[in-house]
């Protein structure tokens, strides 16, 4: 048998298989990275403004999830979070707050760099023509942080895509574990499957990834430096 | 040294003081009058607080000492608008600072509409009719990114003229452009001394600070030690102080000892 590798894809509901375990990875991104949204923006701005407490702190938490692996932060989400805390949590909950403790961290940093790259003379330009402390920040800081931004944050959805591709270890039935079942499934039928399963994962990841890179390319070109 | 004191005075500097947050003078006791429609060139050495004074008329600096009147009134007491006050002092300072998230026309509204609340089909005719006199007439719609240095600022200029300031405030505006720049925006600022603009203008050109100032103020370590008129500063420029900054813009044959001017 030839392409017997490619009609193990075919067979029963194994595509859709594999597209229900690639929708469970992108909810979790994208969930993750809504919250992070909430949590980020704040954060960044914090961290870019004078208080000098709470930046303290928020550095510390930054650093803190910078040194650690984020396989390891699933793993203490969802293990010990389980038998120490006595929460059961499921492992797309413990994926969801860990990408999230993640994506926040991440994203405020995107957003105090966007901020804090405004030149000074672009405030006292503002500032010159008479508007309100409030009116610079809201006409001139914040679309020019945006600007920065966005290109950025929206990398920062394809890392969290790719990232996602842990929580397999943690027993999310995602894409990855998917094709790991339907590879086992047909180990001494097919045991050519893994490359044509694993391809198809490849280009599923692509397909979702690609699209959002070319937005962050494309947002970049529309608004240089 | 006696002061020069005008009729008319728009802007009026008394006993001025200034220090930074790190200990350093600023201004060290500066006192002059600006009247209406008169064009004062600033020059001194770098570092000897040209940019300060200018950053204490619009509040960019605080002012530890001393008063600056507008009109007569006190804009440096406590609990003074300077947005208020910024929309009559109007400055322009040494980098290409327009907005770069707004084009030209973009630019040239955010005051008129955001600040003065004037009609956009009035202020755009008005930015229309600043852009046609400096030469940018079909420039309305780029990008800032798209103009030269020059370009972007005779925009700043008009920008400024955009709030009709009752004074203008220039810093070293042509400092960081390229020579063959330098004409185009100076030209600008002499329609605008022979229109009546009143003008305090920091300039390393000394041959434009002839040309266009009534009057020269010369400023060392935080005070202005000379006030003379164009003529006479560049001279007989009574401080030997003076005298020196000024051989600094000569070249006279072979290398002395001595620099170019920073
Ligand atoms: N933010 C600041 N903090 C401390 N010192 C400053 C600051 N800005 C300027 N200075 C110092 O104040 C002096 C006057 O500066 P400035 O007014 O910019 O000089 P000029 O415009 O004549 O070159 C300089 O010695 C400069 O180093
Ligand atoms: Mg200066």
């Amino acid at each position: 048998m030839v392409n017997s590798g490619l009609e193990v894809l075919f067979e029963g509901r194994n595509f859709i298989r594999l597209l229900a375990g690639l929708w469970t990875s992108l909810r979790i991104a994208l969930a993750a990275f809504g919250l992070s949204a909430v949590f980020g923006l704040p954060f960044g701005l914090l961290l870019a403004s004078k208080h000098r407490v709470v930046k303290f702190i928020l550095r510390a938490y930054l650093r803190f999830i910078w040194i650690m692996p984020q396989l390891v932060l699933l793993f203490v989400a969802y293990f010990y979070a389980s038998s120490a805390l006595g929460l059961n949590l499921s492992g797309q909950a413990a994926a969801v707050i860990v990408f999230t403790a993640w994506g926040a961290a991440e994203l405020s940093d995107l957003v105090r760099g966007a901020v804090t790259s405004v030149p000074r003379h672009q405030y006292e330009s503002a500032q010159a023509l008479g508007l309100t402390a409030n009116q610079v920040q809201r006409l001139v800081v914040l679309p020019q942080s945006a600007r920065r931004l966005l290109p950025q944050a929206v990398n920062l959805v394809t890392r969290m895509i790719k990232t996602t591709s842990l929580i397999v270890l943690i027993g999310v039935v995602e894409v990855l574990k998917v094709a790991q079942q339907i590879i086992d499934a047909n180990r001494f039928s097919h045991p050519d499957a893994a490359l044509w399963v694993y391809g198809t994962v490849f280009v599923l990841y692509f397909a979702a990834c690609y699209p959002i890179s070319r937005l962050a390319k494309h947002l970049e070109k529309k608004w240089p430096n | 040294m006696a002061q020069l004191t005008s009729d008319n005075p728009i802007l009026q500097l008394e006993d001025v003081r200034q220090r930074y947050p790190n200990g350093h003078v600023g201004l060290d006791g500066v006192s002059f009058d600006v009247a209406t429609s008169e064009v004062v060139a600033i020059v001194g050495p770098s570092g000897c607080g040209k940019s300060t004074l200018l950053r204490c008329v619009n509040g960019l600096e605080t002012i530890a000492g001393g008063s600056i009147r507008l009109d007569g009134q006190v804009i440096t007491g406590p609990g003074v608008r300077w947005e208020l006050i910024r929309q009559r002092v109007g400055m322009v300072f040494q980098e290409y600072e327009l907005f770069p998230h707004l084009d030209v026309l973009g630019n040239l509204l955010l005051g008129p509409l955001k600040v003065a609340k004037e009609e956009r089909t009035e202020a755009t005719a008005r930015a229309l009719g600043l852009l046609e006199r400096v030469g940018l007439a079909d420039r309305a719609d780029a990008w800032p990114r798209q103009l030269s240095g020059g370009q972007k600022q005779r925009v700043a200029i008009i920008r400024c003229l955009m709030m009709r300031p009752e004074l203008l405030l220039l810093d070293e505006i042509t400092a960081s452009l390229d020579p063959e720049m330098v004409r185009e925006v100076l030209d600008v600022v002499a329609g605008l001394a022979a229109d009546g603009m009143t003008m305090l203008i920091v300039t390393h050109e000394m041959s434009f600070a002839r040309a266009v100032a009534d009057r020269v103020l010369f400023m060392d370590a935080g005070r202005v030690i000379e006030t003379a008129s164009p003529e006479r500063f560049f001279n007989q420029p009574a401080t030997d102080r003076a005298r020196q900054f000024l051989a600094m813009f000569r070249f006279d044959g072979p290398p002395q000892r001595g620099g170019a001017p920073s």
